[in-house]
């Protein structure tokens, strides 16, 4: 093997493994976040105790995220991720953050109804939407800083 | 011989596997079979020479109800792989700034 076709090979598994590691996220786990997600937030809109029920949505959304990454093939390493990775999974829980505080702001001042089921389910649909992307740009940036 | 070049990595069959193990904490060895596409056994020969040679680790873990085998790279590993990918770039560089 010459060191070309060496290096060639190289770049080739790794970017193999990095696919692994990030392929496409089921649909299983993408639904499941997205209607804990409605639940978590929602539910102050139909209970006035609301933290036990949220507790136990985060506990759960805490499982489904091991259940996901035990069906992985692969785990990258920390070191590979870099300050521009960090930053996407930032901004991306930005805009979640933001669709939500938005909505519910601008919901309770038109005095519509369920103000926290209307901004739940917009962020939940930001989670669903942006989730595909995030992976995709991961995988991008991950190839371009190795 | 070009400083870091190993030749022992440098056995396609060896080369693919720690490509695969070096970016990752932990490979399955089933994506490793399936993504080499070679046998059970052709893959176990090569991982024991590579973990008698102390570059990978093996260990077996239960998931659910089934058991999967886990592969990684250790750290000396890690260290030869690094040595020999760049003991390859410079013999590439060298290569294109030759006449």
């Amino acid at each position: 093997m010459t060191p070309e076709d060496a290096l060639r090979e190289i770049r080739n598994r790794e970017d193999q493994t990095t696919e692994a590691a990030l392929g496409p996220v089921p649909r299983w786990y993408l639904v499941s976040v997205a209607l804990l997600l409605c639940v978590v937030s929602a539910v102050p809109d139909y209970v006035s105790r609301s933290l036990p029920y949220q507790a136990a949505g985060i506990a759960l959304l805490l499982i489904l995220s091991v259940i996901s990454n035990r069906s992985r093939r692969a785990r990258l390493r920390r070191s590979r991720y870099t300050n521009k990775s960090a930053l996407l999974v930032l901004s991306m829980m930005g805009a979640m953050i933001t669709v939500f505080i938005g909505l519910y702001v601008v919901a309770s001042l038109a005095d519509l109804p369920y103000p926290s089921t209307i901004s739940a389910v917009a962020m939940a649909l930001t989670w669903a939407l942006m989730t595909p992307w995030l992976n995709r740009a991961m995988k991008a940036t991950l190839r371009r800083e190795r | 011989m070009e400083e870091g070049f190993d030749e022992f990595l440098h056995v396609p069959a060896r080369l693919s596997i720690v490509a695969l193990l070096a970016p990752a904490e932990w490979v399955e060895f089933r994506f490793l079979r399936e993504t080499i596409g070679t046998s059970d056994s052709a893959l176990s020969k090569q991982i024991t020479a590579l973990e008698n040679a102390g570059y990978v680790a093996v260990r077996k873990e239960r998931s659910g109800a089934a058991r999967r085998t886990l592969v990684r790279l250790t750290d000396h590993g890690h260290e030869a792989f690094a040595a020999h990918a760049a003991a390859l770039e410079r013999i590439v560089r060298t290569a294109r700034q030759r006449p």
